[in-house]
């Protein structure tokens, strides 16, 4: 089989191909988006469903009543996303499941595109549902299989863990169409059988809860040898003691004696790689799968194999933990010495020998390993040498560079008006989770809060209630309106909070890439749909005061926005103007460019608007490349210098 | 061939495409290949990294620190960032073009344009410096600058691959409708060093 390019996330949707995947849900979040993107493109050839979700906690009851009746199911979904589908998985861990469900919930150490960066195994432990954890892309595909296989044969969901450097990390990876295609050769028989096991009860709850913690000795059974766990002591490999034995530290070990060894490693998911990296480096063995001196234990399953774990921590007097996240499987090692009674010391990010926030890298696993009895032989960054022109001099101040709101971007319109109409006012702007936080940036300075999707609407009640007299706006995008706005919305409503509410509807979902959601009027099959229109939702919801702007018309958004605030009562504002990344390939707007002989260089557009096109050339305004054609700059301009053109000029 | 290459640039100059049509030519020619990318918030203009590890199937998604033996930057202050990941060896690519940031177009935080090429030109005096802004222009647009650097990077030897197979990378890579100028960018990149 040739061997292609795939990014891990890639890797999990092929996988779901392989296993014969038949209902596939999800909602957008980084690092998660691709594996459903990846999946929309096979689902017409290979037949099989796919959905963007209105939420995690749809996506998943969705995956799960097709499981029900025999489908294989796949949900997927960034870490907090789980949060939001937490409710449906505690208990649907009780109940189980028919078909293979498989819950995808993407890790993001570091956090780099997260509020948070909370460890999805914990929730994996506390719902007490098996978790696998791949390394690598190839690796990847091959578990999510496994997860199929997994949940089917327990009869439970099984939650897959990429962290980000696995999502939007790639590798080569071969590919079995044939037998992806052969998987559907045959139509899946699907049927639910009636039966109270679906339905939960406290007194099968309780049956089920004792079910599951015996189910967890089973999954341990399970998890004792590849793929889900890869031990390798180097004396049973037949492997002379390397440098990180006792041998030559001390007197030598009778005959028939095991060695103890003065360092093993356990590590799991991407951080495996690291290790092995620094090792090879260290030890300078190219391959050392099998050739390692260094005891080590790969886990890619939860809950561990207590008895292989003990085994193993016999064998050595101090144990390394790497793991990406909360330090759950160095917190497990130790309960597990505890029981079996060893006196292994156990380190990693608990105790300090890692950082117990960020992600992990080479440079960190080289670092926390030079401390131990590998200095001599671990390469770490400091002691590799710099070029003496890079020693030279110091390196210049550099520019700052945040991300922002692309030029163009309709947000920075809206997030302009709400400024001109209500900051005189000490209005509080409650922000939310999508591009739009962007709007927290000078100059725009929009965002006040910003917690979790939706939270927009119900913080700004809080905020309300606690300060009457303040004018409280509400920003949220169209897909988290859909998400989890609209219960906030009609706890405005039903409880009369004044707060005014704005649906910065881009007809997109886009910080993610530009899914679908169902304001767009098309769904994820690619089938034309029902547009749910918010202006709609909130009248029929009780909203009095609901209105629609342009807010590329600057002037008529502000009188509305004006008008908004003056309203006694709650009140939503929907501003519609398409995400400029949707025109981008389309160049359907003009463009716009400064008129440099009536320019009077104020700077104005610049200091109000911080749009990317805005530029200094030579110490004089200028609109680049970048220009959408959204005028909102000419809009603001006191002097009328800046006009429409036809063709692009550089 | 086993090597470290790093792409830094701005969210938006496509730096992700590069990364991938240069490990999917590493493929194309028989050796293992990773990548690992910056997808999500700094996409939107902040600033992205790609590790492309070409050539040993044992190692991890990030290059460590030192490693890169070969720097391909789109942007020259995103090249300074990328300086503690160089090895002393680095053989380094450098588009002279900057994107002054809006902090930077605001008075927040100043981009010392001179003094950031001067020290490049100073700690990487082996460095090729083009503008490559000016040649995705003429072949098209800016987005055309990610194709300029891997054609200028290709005959360069930075990306030490076969011709061929980063051709046929672009063509497996990129949409049929930009295909061509793509190509087009790439060749007239290959003339720039």
């Amino acid at each position: 089989m040739k061997k292609e390019l795939l990014l891990g996330n890639e890797a999990i949707a092929w996988g779901a191909v392989l296993a014969g995947v038949n209902v596939v849900t999800g909602y957008p979040g980084t690092p998660s988006s691709e594996i459903v993107a990846t999946l929309a493109d096979l689902a017409s050839d290979y037949g099989f469903y796919v959905e963007w979700s209105v939420n995690e906690k749809a996506a998943l009851e969705v995956a799960a009543g097709a499981s029900y009746s025999g489908a294989r199911s796949i949900v997927t979904m960034k870490q907090v996303g789980l949060n939001v589908a937490a409710d449906a998985m505690m208990t649907l861990a009780y109940i189980g499941v028919k078909g293979g469900l498989v819950i995808v919930s993407a890790d993001d150490p570091g956090p780099h595109s997260s509020q948070n960066e909370q460890d999805t195994r914990a929730y994996a432990r506390m719902a007490k549902l098996p978790v696998l954890e791949p390394s690598d892309p190839e690796e990847a595909l091959r578990l999510t299989v496994e997860a199929f296989e997994l949940s089917e044969k327990f009869s439970v969901p099984v939650i897959l863990r990429p962290t980000t450097r696995l999502c939007h990390g790639s590798g080569s990876v071969s590919i079995d169409r044939e037998k992806a295609r052969s998987n559907y050769s045959v139509p899946r028989k699907m049927s639910f059988e009636r039966d109270s096991k679906w339905v939960i009860f406290p007194a099968l709850s309780r049956r089920r809860h004792q079910g599951l913690w015996d189910m967890n000795q089973e999954f341990q059974s399970h998890f004792s040898a590849p793929p889900f766990l890869l031990t390798n002591i180097p004396e049973e490999a037949g492997i002379s003691a390397g440098a990180g034995s006792t041998a030559g530290k001390g007197p030598a070990p009778g005959p028939g004696a095991q060695l103890r060894y003065e360092l093993g490693i356990v590590c799991c998911g991407v951080s495996r790689r690291y290790v092995k990296e620094v090792l090879a480096a260290a030890t300078g063995v190219a391959a050392i799968d099998n050739d390692t001196a260094y005891p080590m234990f790969e886990v890619a399953a939860f809950p561990i194999n207590a008895e292989a774990a003990a085994a193993f921590m016999k064998r050595c007097r101090r144990v390394l933990v790497v793991e990406e996240g909360d330090p759950l499987l160095e917190e497990e090692l130790a309960l597990i010495a505890q029981k079996y009674q060893l006196d292994t010391v156990i380190s990693g990010r608990k105790d300090g020998k890692f950082s117990p926030v960020g992600e992990l890298n080479a440079d960190l696993v080289s670092l926390a390993l030079s401390g131990s009895e590998m200095r001599s032989t671990t390469t770490t960054a400091q002691s590799i040498p710099i070029s003496d022109t890079m020693q030279q001099r110091p390196q210049p101040d550099l520019p700052v560079r945040p991300p922002v709101l692309c030029a163009g971007c309709p947000h920075r319109a809206s997030f302009y008006i709400w400024g001109q109409a209500a900051r005189k006012h000490q209005a509080i702007f409650t922000g939310d989770i999508g591009c739009y936080t962007l709007g927290n940036a000078q100059p725009l300075d929009a965002v006040d809060t910003c917690l979790c999707m939706g939270a927009s609407f119900t913080l700004a009640q809080g905020l309300k209630l606690a300060e009457p007299k303040r004018p409280v706006v509400a920003f949220l995008g169209d897909s988290t309106f859909f998400h989890s706005g609209i219960p906030g919305m009609i706890n405005a409503v039903f409880n009369n909070t004044p707060i005014k509410m704005v649906v910065l509807d881009n007809r997109t979902t886009a910080m993610t890439g530009n899914q679908t959601n169902p304001g767009v009027g098309q769904n994820l099959m690619g089938k034309q749909t029902v547009t749910v229109d918010p202006l709609a939702v909130a009248k029929a919801c009780g909203v009095q005061f609901v209105r629609e702007v342009d807010p590329f018309d600057l002037s008529a958004s502000i009188a509305t926005a004006s008008e908004a605030l003056q309203y006694p009562g709650p009140a939503l504002i929907v501003m519609r103007q398409p995400c400029a990344t949707l025109l981008k390939h389309t160049g359907s707007r003009m463009r716009f460019a400064v008129n440099s002989a009536t320019c009077t260089n104020c700077g104005i557009c610049i200091g109000k608007l911080g749009c990317p096109a805005l530029v200094r050339k030579e110490g004089k305004v200028h609109i680049n490349d970048s220009c959408t054609g959204c005028g909102i700059c000419a809009q603001v301009c006191p002097s009328g210098s800046i006009a429409e053109v036809q063709a692009h000029e550089n | 061939m086993k090597t470290d290459l790093l792409i830094a640039g701005v969210g938006g100059q496509g730096t992700v495409l590069a990364s991938r049509v240069i490990a999917t030519a590493a493929i194309n020619a028989g050796l293992p290949a990773f990548t690992s990318e910056t997808i999500g918030m700094a996409q939107r203009e902040g600033c992205v990294l790609s590790h492309v590890r070409i050539g040993d199937s044992n190692v991890g998604p990030l290059i460590p620190k030192r490693y890169a033996k070969g720097l391909i930057a789109f942007e020259p202050a995103e090249a300074v960032r990328a300086m503690g990941f160089l090895d002393k060896n680095v053989r380094a690519l450098i588009n002279t073009r900057p994107i002054a940031p809006v902090t930077a177009t605001l008075g927040q935080a100043p981009y010392h344009f001179r003094e950031v090429l001067d020290y490049l030109r100073e700690a990487l005096p082996e460095a090729v410096l083009v503008d490559a802004g000016a040649i995705a222009l003429e072949a098209g647009g800016l987005k055309f600058t990610n194709t300029v650097m891997l054609g200028a990077a290709a005959a360069t030897r930075i990306i030490d691959l076969p011709r061929t197979s980063l051709l046929q990378a672009i063509e497996q890579l990129v949409p049929g409708k930009y295909l061509e100028a793509n190509i087009k960018a790439f060749e007239m990149g290959a003339q720039l060093s």
